[in-house]
């Protein structure tokens, strides 16, 4: 009867896949890294651009991306920085760099003038042309600072141990920040190179959400782009991840009341054809919060942890499937024991076929949650642009989460994740 | 700019009102952006219900709520909502305790009935306080005693205002929050969790008659009840006396904290006047924090804090790292400085412009999420305001003038009611 109704259930979701309702999503210029959703219910535009490289291309000057990055809105056109004309009319604007990618965002208010506004001054951050020494050597100040400050907090310093032991030898070990001795050598001519390579039309992805049509976001990306070189696309030589001790566990000692607790393990990427099976297992593992495996045995039962999650880092090079928790000092060695057990289980993946139904169901009606609202759509766009093509990705997602069966888990489960190779760092006072 | 917002974009336009017999407060806010809709209830109760010797109870309490009623077992609610790929989660404050569930529209009965039973049966055992007080203590260890600056502002307040209102904090001492007994939940649930202390706010996507008639088969049927005042108020003398702790951080922090009076209708665009000034000193890279003293290297970074919908006495704390070769007390003296120059000079070009330009966008970008929305109108719903000011907001912005940015800066930022609070790295 259980299966039955399972059966059903999965019948009804296979049914229905094509009546989720997908944002549409336009090429503008007919090109596929310039991508828009239409959304006039507000008088807003959200632009989001891509480029397309992070820390991993950092090579021997560790930290220079987010460095040369976060030059650019702080030039100063007029004697009045950048990120200052933005916010005279109301605009928001941020960076960020992650470690396959880097990416600029502005919000803003949805007029004629601000969008010729906004994309001008784009226009110019883009072109950097106002790098100065004086800018470097403050934002170097205040690079260095963070740094240190990182030295002191338990989860950068756990992250931070964490990457550049199972990462070594790949652009991924190294914090996105750098090292000191690195951003005390950048020096200015490095700078606007690195600029220069990382910034060109074929580097650059544009996402746009938001009142404007594709008139104007085609005049927008004009705007945006003129005088900034064509260049051209770099394929880049792939990482391999050599991780290979077994089940090795790093303390590092710090006077918190908490020990933080982070475990490693190998895993797929975005594109891997195993990607949903892990994906459906990992939501059932640690990956959807409460009910999953580990907040079960972690925080319900034993009240150890406040949280404790597992997720799947797709990196453009491979995978890594990630835990982190934290917990009293002196109840270290039980969670990490809880931990291990778990893992256990998951590699067995001993799990009802009704489990797997329920997380399946739970991914697929949570789809729409996935676009209600400006921001959600942009950070959607801008992860599409970078893995896939809009017209699969949404058939792709639920297809992908539709075909998954306990069986296909269990078969992908110990060729994806190399749960032997696993690292466990803990930092505290335990 | 400001007609798009008045024009384009209120609350008033989107939100019916009314309330049941039982007293609970409905507030349907209409948007269909999305398929998406957010069930939450909030109850006025939150750490500044409290008092000395039994502070976190209602956070506690609010942990408690997810361990299963008499018609549900322990999660069950949680995994209910998981399956139909919703989101759901609760949040403590000082005056309010809410819980949420965003789901696609189809499932908005399964949110009320889930709910509305958790307002009357809760299931509350000694085994379950047993485990979720120690979840607790972790989020205690994880938010407050590791954090150099929560830590720091735990005890400012409790300099300031004792265990009274808003000095008590939300998550609790360790001390009380080992104490808390069974009893002790159901006696703060049979008080608080009553429909008339309650507000039911539904956002976004959904049938406003079908779900008009689900609220009166899920919540009509709950009686009112009488709240009592728990609190009970401990004597306390402010001390200005500096609070100087060593931590693990890498620069000296420095706080300077002032004493606000309650938000009142009254007083609104006071209470406007020095939201605008402090984002004028303190809310973008253009501000004059940013320009006279992190742009100058006087200091790494500066912060303020200052809630404007306060409903008791509150803190406005202002502060910041001085670099290297900086001095605390320069930097203290800087900061002091700031506001003393304007005081003295008044604006720049286009400076109050530009302000309010920044706020009234801000203010349209949170339309953006139904989660903001129902955030925004149950704050001010729960602190006894009325949601109407959100839509007052932008006209009594545009009405601050530099007179009364003056005026609030010699008011609120005396260095004569000013507590200095310093965090030395160890």
């Amino acid at each position: 009867m259980i299966k039955f109704i399972f059966i059903s259930i999965l019948v009804f979701f296979i049914y229905q896949y094509d009546s989720y309702a997908y944002p549409n999503i336009k090429f503008i210029k007919d090109n596929s890294n310039y991508l828009l959703i239409e959304e006039n219910s507000l008088p807003i535009i959200d632009i989001r651009i891509g480029i397309k490289y992070g820390s991993r291309d950092d090579e021997s000057r560790k930290g220079i991306t987010n460095f040369a990055v976060n030059l650019l809105h702080k030039q100063k056109v007029d004697n009045i920085k950048l990120i200052n004309h933005f916010e005279r009319i109301g605009a928001i604007y941020n960076s960020d760099v992650n470690r396959d990618s880097s990416h600029i965002s502005v919000r803003l208010i949805s007029t004629p003038e601000n969008i010729d506004y906004v994309s001008k001054k784009l226009n110019i951050l883009l072109k950097h042309n106002h790098i100065t020494q004086s800018l470097i050597d403050d934002n170097r100040d205040k690079v260095l600072n963070t740094i240190n400050k990182s030295k002191l907090n338990p989860t950068s310093i756990i992250q931070n141990k964490a990457n550049e032991i199972f990462f070594t030898n790949t652009g991924y070990a190294h914090p996105i920040l750098g090292y000191k001795k690195n951003i005390e050598d950048l020096n200015i001519e490095e700078l606007r190179n690195h600029l220069d390579l990382i910034i060109n039309q074929k580097s650059i992805e544009i996402n746009i959400v938001g009142d404007i049509n594709e008139n104007s976001s085609v005049n927008l990306i004009s705007n945006l782009f003129k005088g900034i070189p064509q260049g051209r696309y770099v394929d880049k030589e792939k990482f391999i991840l050599n991780y290979k001790k077994r089940r090795r566990l790093i303390n590092i000692p710090h006077g918190s009341k908490q020990t933080h607790i982070a475990i490693y393990a190998p895993s797929i990427t975005r594109l891997d054809k195993n990607f949903y099976n892990i994906l459906v297992a990992n939501y059932i593992f640690g990956g959807s919060g409460f009910g999953s495996m580990l907040m079960k045995e972690i925080r319900e039962k034993k009240g150890l942890a406040y949280s404790v999650y597992s997720y799947l880092m797709p990196y453009n090079d491979f995978g890594v499937l990630k835990i982190s928790m934290q917990t009293e000092n002196k109840n270290t060695n039980k969670a990490i024991e809880i931990l291990k057990n778990q893992i256990i289980r998951f590699r067995n993946f001993n799990i009802s076929r009704s489990s797997v139904g329920f997380a399946k169901i739970g991914l697929l009606r949570s789809f729409n949650l996935r676009f209600d609202t400006n921001k959600k759509m942009l950070e959607n766009l801008s992860a599409i642009n970078e893995y896939d093509i809009p017209e699969n990705y949404f058939k792709n997602y639920i297809n992908g989460i539709n075909n998954v069966t306990i069986h296909s888990i269990r078969q992908s489960l110990n060729s994806s994740i190399m749960f032997d190779n696993n690292l466990i760092v803990t930092v505290g006072d335990h | 700019m400001s007609d798009i917002a008045i024009s384009g974009v209120n609350f008033n336009d989107r939100i019916e009102q009314y309330q049941l017999n039982n007293g609970l407060k409905i507030i349907l806010i209409n948007d269909d952006r999305s398929s998406t809709v957010m069930s939450s209830i909030w109850y006025k109760v939150g750490s500044s219900y409290e008092y000395e010797g039994v502070t976190g109870i209602s956070h506690v309490l609010e942990h408690m709520m997810f361990k299963g009623t008499k018609n549900t077992k322990p999660g069950e609610f949680s995994r209910e909502i998981k399956k139909i790929g919703g989101t759901e989660n609760a949040f403590t404050g000082k005056d309010f305790t809410g819980y949420y569930q965003k789901v696609h529209k189809d499932y908005i009965e399964l949110c009320l009935k889930f709910e509305s039973d958790r307002m009357t049966n809760l299931n509350l055992s000694k085994n379950d306080l047993k485990s979720e007080r120690e979840v607790v203590k972790e989020e205690r260890r994880l938010r407050t005693e590791d954090n150099p600056t929560s830590k720091v502002f735990e005890k400012i307040g409790l300099q300031f205002f004792g265990f009274n209102g808003y000095g008590i904090p939300i998550v609790g001492t360790m001390d009380d929050l080992n104490a808390i007994t069974v009893e002790d939940l159901r006696k703060w649930y049979s008080n608080y969790y009553a429909p008339n202390n309650a507000t039911l706010i539904i956002a976004g996507s959904f049938n406003k008659e079908e779900t008009k008639k689900l609220i009166q088969k899920y919540y009509g049927k709950i009686e009112k009840r009488s709240i009592q005042n728990f609190s009970k108020k401990s004597n306390i003398q402010i001390s200005y006396e500096d609070i100087i702790l060593k931590d693990y951080v890498s620069d000296p922090i420095l706080i300077l904290s002032f004493n606000k009076e309650p938000f009142t209708n009254i007083n609104r665009k006071e209470s406007y006047a020095l939201e605008i000034l402090l984002e004028l000193m303190d809310g973008s890279y253009s501000s004059r924090f940013s320009t006279n003293l992190i742009d100058k290297q006087i200091a790494f970074n500066t912060f303020i804090s200052y809630d404007t919908y306060s409903k008791e006495n509150n803190l406005v704390s202002i502060g910041g790292s001085p670099r290297k070769n900086v001095s605390v007390d320069e930097l203290k003296t800087l900061i002091i400085k700031e506001f003393n120059n304007f005081i003295e000079k008044g604006l720049k070009d286009n400076e109050l412009k530009y302000t309010k330009s920044r706020l009234i966008a801000h203010n349209i970008y949170k339309f953006d999420s139904i989660f903001y929305q129902a955030m925004q109108v149950g704050t001010l719903e729960t602190k006894g305001f009325n949601w109407q000011l959100l839509d007052q907001y932008i006209i009594d912005i545009e009405s601050i003038t530099e007179q009364d940015l003056i005026n609030v800066a010699k008011k609120y930022i005396s260095e004569d009611h000013m507590l200095t609070s310093i965090i030395n790295p160890l």
